[in-house]
């Protein structure tokens, strides 16, 4: 059963006609061709879908798409501006906190979210803020650096 | 999935309208990351979902004057764990909401979708029972109140009729000298819980000498229950070491836990006498510092 639906994502608004079914994970990569978005496990374990409704984090695969209809959708595509990475883009890069890369997405705004809640977390807290996101290759030491990294990064920021 | 017709009513009454068609084939729609699951992977079929997105008010998290707690039945846990209000009057409440999945599913599950799933594993249900919170129960014309520990009615399944929708959680409000917290047993994140022990205890000023105490067990019996034979023995009596464990030895007695791939049912039984005891002391330690955090 398709309906209306009008979302706005990464600033630009689309008027679409979505199945009922589908998920705003499905909608994000088939219907706008914003494929950043992984769909790893489709379930809410692994995180790769994470984008940002609102400004909250929230799992795309388990988000049906008239959910999200007239809210605000950030994906990993509209982080960067003018082709400046997002300072948490530029530490997920200079640490080498990538390996295949397919997490990577989740990651990136799962930490954002993460950052823009709480400026300055603890070690532990960056734990526990990624603990959504599963990565299978890097056993996530640099990645728990790379958001200390942008921590640093974007209270530099902050200064300007 | 099947097809299924979304709807999105943007008032109570319109909602339980909705829910009340269908012959059952129609569910709720909270935040969707218990049920998407279910219908992406364990096969359930719907002919409609009523989403409560534009309900008004369902999200609405605050304190009433005489302290204690409304928690719209769509309220997201991440709201719950992050609320100052909930984290300084009720912090097992926010501790317990914390422990629920990731930033990710608890931006989007909500406190009521916990609850209706009725997963006797549910990790928000043994913290509300052990607080004697009340589900507010609304058919779209007039409410309903039922204590939340005879709000289950079996794994799945809930006291709420065709065309009922929960509300809200009300928590009373916890005296100065009330303590409560939820233990939980976890291999990681993202695990459901194997066996989940809340404690609510009152104490009398100055001493731990317990005034009034409930005890709830989690993913051990078909619904989330209260120990009710170790709350006997614990109440008018001095928490001290010893009976700290005779009371986790006899929570063991109210728990019909099975064995499924989680765990076996032998296993739950030490698990709850060791979590029972962990919170138990918590309790003990709270009140011998004073009461305080």
């Amino acid at each position: 059963m398709k309906q209306e639906l009008l979302i706005t994502v990464n600033g630009d608004e689309h008027h679409l006609l979505v199945d009922t079914r589908r998920t705003l994970l499905d909608v994000l990569r088939d219907d706008l061709g914003l494929t950043g978005t992984k769909n790893g496990c489709g379930a809410g374990e692994c995180g790769a879908c994470t984008v940002l409704l609102d400004g909250e984090p929230v799992n795309s695969c388990l988000t049906l798409a008239h959910e999200a209809a007239g809210r605000d959708v950030l994906t990993i595509e509209g982080l960067s501006s003018g082709g400046v990475l997002h300072p948490v883009q530029q530490a997920f890069v200079s640490q080498g906190a990538i390996q295949c890369g397919f997490c990577t997405p989740g990651m990136v705004m799962t930490t954002k979210a993460l950052l823009d809640r709480n400026p300055d977390p603890t070690r532990e807290e960056i734990l526990a803020g990624l603990r959504g996101n599963l990565c299978r290759c890097t056993g996530y030491v640099k990645i728990v650096e790379a958001v200390e990294v942008a921590q640093c990064l974007l209270a530099e920021e902050e200064l300007v | 999935m099947k097809p299924f017709e979304y709807k999105r009513p943007s008032s109570l009454e319109e909602a339980c309208t909705m829910l009340a068609a269908q012959d059952g084939r129609v569910k709720a729609l909270a935040g969707g990351t218990d049920l998407l699951v279910q219908m992406k992977q364990g096969g359930l079929e719907l002919d409609a979902l009523v989403s409560l997105r534009d309900v008004p008010g369902l999200d609405a998290l605050h304190l009433e004057e005489d302290g204690s707690l409304i928690m719209g039945s769509a309220t997201p846990l991440g709201a719950i764990e992050n609320s100052p209000d909930v984290r300084r009057a009720f912090p097992g409440i926010a501790e317990a909401a914390s422990f629920v999945g990731s930033m990710q599913v608890r931006s989007r599950a909500t406190v009521g979708g916990n609850l209706c799933n009725a997963a006797p594993s549910a990790d928000t249900a043994p913290i509300l029972i052990a607080c004697g919170s009340t589900a507010v129960i609304t058919d779209g014309q007039a409410d309903r109140t039922v204590l939340l520990e005879d709000f289950f009615s079996g794994p799945g399944q809930t006291v709420l009729g065709p065309g009922e929708l929960l509300r809200a959680i009300v928590v009373p409000p916890v005296p100065e000298t009330g303590f409560a917290k939820y233990c939980k047993s976890f291999r990681s994140a993202m695990d459901c819980c194997t066996v989940g022990v809340a404690v609510y205890s009152d104490f009398v000023p100055g001493s731990a000498v317990v005034r009034d105490l409930r005890l709830a067990l989690g993913a051990v019996a078909p619904t989330p229950i209260r120990a009710r034979a170790a709350e006997a023995m614990l109440v008018g009596q001095e928490l001290d070491e010893a009976l700290t464990d005779r009371a986790s030895l006899e929570a063991v007695a109210d728990a019909l836990p099975i064995s499924d791939l989680r765990a076996s049912a032998a296993y739950r039984k030490v698990l709850v006498e060791v979590l029972s005891r962990r919170a138990l002391t918590a309790a003990r330690a709270w009140a011998e510092r004073g009461a305080v955090a």
